[in-house]
C-alpha cells in the first residue's frame, strides 16, 4: 500500500467511527427528555457539521468520487435526523427504537462445564494477590492456575498483563472479582470461566483464546482472537480484527450465572463499523470450529499438560 | 456573553452536568442509580444519553456521554452551556490512570468549559484493592489544576455512597456562583 492509499484507507476508517457514533446519537433522542432535545438535537447538528467539515478538508487529497460518496452519506444523515426531529415533534408519543432485534439466543451454547472436576492442582501458581486483587503479569510460557482465595477476595480485581504463551486457568464454578482488566496478551489461552461477576476490559490480544462469562465485554485492538463468552449486555470491540464469537453456557459457572436469562453474546456493537451490513471485524465462530464442552472439559480436567496444546484454536501456539 | 447565558439558566434553577470519563468507568450506572432504576443491565454507551431530574429544587440535566475511544472526538458537542462538569474515574483500573489524566487535562483546556467546576468522582470505592483517593489524586495530576473550581469525591454506582453528595456539590457551587454575578 502507497501511502497515498494509506491515508485514503485512515481516513476511511476515521469516517466510519464518527459515522457510526452519529448514528447511535440519533437513535437515542427519542430517550431524551423533551426539555433538553433541543439541544441533543443541536450537539447532532453540530456533529454533521464536524463531520462535513473533516471531508472538506481531506478534499486535496480525497478523489472526486469519494468525496461524492462521503457527501452522500452525510446527507443521509442529516436526513435520518430531520426524519427523526419529524418523529419526535411533539404530541407525538415516543417509543424506544431497538436498533437491532434481540435475537435473545437461548443459552447453553456449546461449551458446558461441570463442576465436578478433578482439583488436581497441576501447575505452580505465579500470581501475585497484591492487596486485594489479583495480578498476574509479565510471564511466559508458563501454565498458571491461580486458586484465589474464596471469600476474602471476591471483592476484588483481576489484573492480567504482558502474558505471552501461556495458559491462565482458574477453578470452575468460582466468582471471585467484581472486575477484571486484561492488557497486552498474546498466543495464550485465558481460561476464566466465571471468576469475574462485573464488566471485562480488554485491551491488545493477538492470537488469543478466552473463556469467559461477564457483565459488559469491552475489547480493544484484538486480532485473531475466539471468545467463548456469557455476556449479560452487548459486547463491544473497538479497533479489533479477526475476532470470533461462541456462546458460552452458564452451567457449572458459578451461583452467580444461575439467574442469568440471556447471553447476549453474538450481538456485537462494533464501533468501527455501524453500517447495516455485518462488520468484517467479527465473526460468529462456525459450529464445527468449535471447541466442544467435552473437550473444554479436558482441558480443566488434564489441567495444563501437553495435551492441552491440540484444544487451543490452531492460530494459538502454546 | 456566555456568562450571561449561564446565569439566566441557573436563575431558572436549570443546570446541565455534563458527565465524562474513560468508557468503562461507570457514569451510565451513576445517573442509573441515581435515577433510581436498575444498576445490574448497563450496557456500553453507543451515543449519549440525557436524564432530568429534579434535585433541591433545581432541575438537572444530567449529559452522560460514551467514553469509549471513538466517541471522544464528539465530546466536544456536548460543551456548550455546561454548568458542572463531572469526571468519573473506575478506581479500579490501574492500567489506564495515565490515559485518564491526559483526557481530563485535555478537556480542561477547552474555553468552553472554562466557566464550568469540577467534580472529580472516584468510582467503584466498593472494590476492595481499588486505588486510594491519593493514588487517583496524584495520578490525575488534580493539584495542578488553577483554571477550575474543583473537588474528589470517592463513591460507588453501585452503593449509592456519595452520589448524593456529589449533587450537593454541584447544586450549592451553582447556588454559589449566581451570588457571585
Ligand atoms: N463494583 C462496581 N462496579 C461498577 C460501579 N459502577 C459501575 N460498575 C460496573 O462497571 C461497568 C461499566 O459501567 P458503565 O456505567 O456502563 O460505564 P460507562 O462509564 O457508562 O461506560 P461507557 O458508556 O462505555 O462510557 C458495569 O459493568 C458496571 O456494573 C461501582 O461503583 N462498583
Ligand atoms: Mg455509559
Amino acid at each position: 500500500m502507497d501511502f497515498e492509499d494509506d491515508t485514503k484507507q485512515s481516513f476511511y476508517g476515521h469516517f466510519l467511527e464518527m459515522q457510526t457514533a452519529l448514528e447511535a446519537q440519533i437513535e437515542n433522542l427519542p430517550g431524551v427528555d423533551a426539555s433538553v432535545r433541543p439541544e441533543a438535537i443541536d450537539a447532532c447538528l453540530a456533529s454533521i457539521a464536524q463531520l462535513s467539515g473533516v471531508v472538506k478538508d481531506a478534499s486535496s487529497y480525497l478523489p472526486a468520487y469519494d468525496q461524492r460518496s462521503y457527501s452522500e452519506t452525510i446527507r443521509d444523515l442529516s436526513e435520518k435526523l430531520a426524519e427523526m426531529r419529524r418523529s419526535l415533534a411533539p404530541k407525538q408519543k415516543f417509543s424506544f427504537k431497538n436498533r437491532k432485534k434481540d435475537t435473545s439466543a437461548g443459552i447453553g451454547g456449546a461449551v458446558k462445564f461441570s463442576s465436578t472436576h478433578s482439583t488436581e492442582k497441576p501447575a505452580a501458581v505465579s500470581a501475585v494477590p497484591e492487596a486485594n486483587n489479583l495480578v498476574i503479569s509479565q510471564q511466559s510460557g508458563k501454565n498458571l492456575c491461580p486458586d484465589p482465595p474464596a471469600a476474602a477476595s471476591s471483592f476484588s480485581s483481576l489484573l492480567l498483563s504482558d502474558i505471552e504463551g501461556c495458559v491462565v486457568l482458574f477453578p470452575a464454578g468460582r466468582t471471585f472479582f467484581k472486575s477484571a482488566s486484561v492488557k497486552g496478551i498474546s498466543r495464550s489461552l485465558l481460561f476464566l470461566g466465571g471468576a469475574v461477576n462485573g464488566p471485562l476490559h480488554v485491551t491488545g490480544l493477538r492470537d488469543v483464546t478466552v473463556v469467559v462469562a461477564c457483565r459488559q465485554l469491552r475489547m480493544h485492538e484484538a486480532v485473531n482472537v475466539d471468545l467463548y463468552l456469557l455476556c449479560t449486555s452487548r459486547p463491544i470491540i473497538e479497533d479489533c480484527s479477526g475476532v470470533r464469537f461462541a456462546p458460552l453456557g452458564k452451567e457449572g459457572l458459578g451461583e452467580a450465572w444461575e439467574g442469568v436469562q440471556r447471553n447476549m453474546w453474538d450481538q456485537v456493537d462494533d464501533f468501527k463499523w455501524l453500517k447495516s451490513e455485518h462488520s468484517p471485524n467479527w465473526a460468529v465462530l462456525p459450529e464445527s470450529e468449535r471447541v466442544s464442552a467435552e473437550r473444554w472439559e479436558k482441558v480443566r480436567e488434564m489441567g495444563l499438560d501437553e495435551g492441552l496444546k491440540a484444544f487451543v484454536n490452531k492460530s494459538t501456539t502454546l | 456573553m456566555l456568562s450571561i447565558l449561564r446565569k439566566a439558566q441557573l436563575k431558572d434553577k436549570e443546570m446541565r452536568v455534563l458527565m465524562l470519563g474513560l468508557d468503562n468507568a461507570g457514569k451510565t450506572t451513576i445517573v442509573k442509580h441515581i435515577m433510581k432504576e436498575d444498576v445490574n443491565t448497563v450496557s456500553p454507551t453507543l451515543g449519549f444519553i440525557i436524564k432530568t431530574i429534579d434535585y433541591k429544587g433545581y432541575k438537572l440535566n444530567i449529559w452522560d456521554v460514551g467514553g469509549q475511544k471513538t466517541l471522544r472526538s464528539y465530546w466536544r458537542n456536548y460543551f456548550e452551556k455546561t454548568d458542572s462538569l463531572i469526571w468519573v474515574v473506575d478506581a479500579t483500573d490501574r492500567f489506564r490512570l495515565e490515559d485518564c489524566a491526559t483526557e481530563l487535562h485535555g478537556l480542561l483546556q477547552e474555553e468552553r468549559l472554562l466557566g464550568a467546576s469540577l467534580l472529580v468522582f472516584v468510582n467503584k470505592t466498593d472494590v476492595a484493592g481499588c486505588m486510594t483517593h491519593d493514588e487517583i489524586r496524584e495520578g490525575l495530576k488534580l493539584d495542578e489544576i488553577k483554571t477550575h473550581k474543583w473537588t474528589i469525591l470517592p463513591c460507588s454506582a453501585m452503593t449509592g455512597k456519595n452520589l448524593q453528595e456529589g449533587l450537593d456539590w454541584v447544586v450549592e457551587d451553582a447556588q454559589e456562583r449566581l451570588f457571585l454575578y
